[in-house]
């Protein structure tokens, strides 16, 4: 009971509390913390910061609402999941843009259509080099998201062969 | 915790067997399921309320981006701790280079820096402030104060209470260093807070 004044071994405390010894050791140590006050003090208030730590920080996760999180989480996954047709049908309904459906019908005809003289073409450069004739309004947009290229080409007179290669 | 072991593995086995056939449903239960722990554990690293739900939100979709190829042989707890673990970590690097102009000063070694006014009030009663709001200002102003790594591997020990060598095998260090890290800073948060505690007992 009397030796107060040892000085204390904090790397055998240490280990002590976090279960690190091993069972010949722990015997020893538990037989010296019933002698030793000092050492009995110096866990207690390691014991204390410790609860005092896993309380709080527990007391946070149970407080948490993670509902935002799994709106976010979800919103994402959906995202991740759909198709990107699916995607940019639905950026179309925004009403930023509306396209009609014929026309981009028609773009992908002409887009085709004007690919047909150019057979040994390969990269989308090369493409845009062959198409020619009269159009009365070309526009080029990119969808928010995925940054895909949407080349919306509205044609009015026939294909003269005009050379616009460059 | 202290649930069956068999019980849980093979409901855990059939969950993950369900996510990797894609069930949406199975994805809400992972996410009900472990989204606590695995805040707790990002919120013991981080210390930061906000930033450890998007690392447990970020957690959830490499989940499901990786399910796939997870092998049904491991523990998808592991797993998840471990990619917690990581996420927060990268979060407390990102963090230290960004805004290394706010990095507090290396304290001096006798933690004679530490001073509240409280401490020295006539009505100072230790018993009363520990369950006090201004007490945990008080403790989470100090863990903040701790070295990033010597904080993130006391807290996969108190929070998590993953063994030595258990963190040794996440982080990849040697064990001595966790040992003297935890070791560390569990010193100087006792230094620190002496004065809140030693009159209680
Ligand atoms: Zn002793």
């Amino acid at each position: 009971m009397k030796n107060n004044s040892h000085k204390i071994d904090h790397a055998l405390l240490n280990a002590w509390m976090d279960n690190e010894l091993d069972s010949d050791e722990y015997a020893m140590f538990d037989d010296h913390l019933k002698e030793c006050p000092a050492c009995r003090k110096e866990v207690m208030s390691h014991g204390q910061i410790s609860s005092l730590i896993t309380k709080n920080i527990e007391q946070a996760a149970e407080n948490t609402n993670f509902g935002p999180m799994n709106q976010r989480l979800f919103d994402a996954l959906e995202k991740r999941n759909k198709p990107w047709w699916i995607r940019l049908a639905r950026f179309m309904g925004t009403g930023k843009v509306l396209i009609p459906a014929g026309t981009l019908a028609a773009v992908v005809l002409v887009f085709f259509f004007s690919m047909q003289p150019a057979a040994s073409i390969s990269g989308p450069s090369a493409l845009v080099s062959s198409v020619s004739g009269d159009y009365a309004s070309v526009m080029i947009m990119e969808t928010p998201n995925e940054q895909q290229t949407i080349i919306w080409i509205q044609e009015t007179a026939s294909i003269d062969n005009k050379d616009h290669k460059g | 915790m202290s649930n069956t072991i068999n019980s849980k593995e093979s409901d855990e086995e059939r969950l993950v067997a369900r996510l990797q056939r894609g069930s949406e449903e199975a994805f809400v239960l992972l996410v009900q399921q472990y989204q606590q722990r695995l805040y707790k554990t990002a919120y013991g690293i981080t210390l930061e309320r906000e930033e450890s739900l998007d690392i447990v939100q970020e957690v959830f979709l490499k989940v499901h981006r990786y399910i796939g190829s997870f092998k049904k042989d491991s523990n998808l707890y592991t797993w998840l701790h471990r990619m917690t673990v990581n996420e927060s970590l990268n979060w407390i690097r990102k963090m230290k280079r960004r805004f290394k102009w706010l990095h507090r000063p290396v304290e001096s070694e006798d933690g004679n820096d530490f001073i509240y006014p409280e401490l020295g009030s006539e009505d100072y009663a230790p018993e009363k402030l520990f369950q006090d709001k201004e007490m945990k200002t008080i403790l989470f102003d100090q863990m903040k104060k701790l070295p990033e790594d010597a904080r993130a591997i006391f807290m996969l020990r108190e929070i998590d209470g993953l063994s030595y060598d258990e963190i040794a095998d996440i982080l990849k260090i040697k064990r001595g260093t966790v040992s003297s890290r935890i070791f560390y800073a569990r010193k100087r948060l006792k230094e620190n807070l002496a004065g809140y505690f030693d009159q209680t007992t």
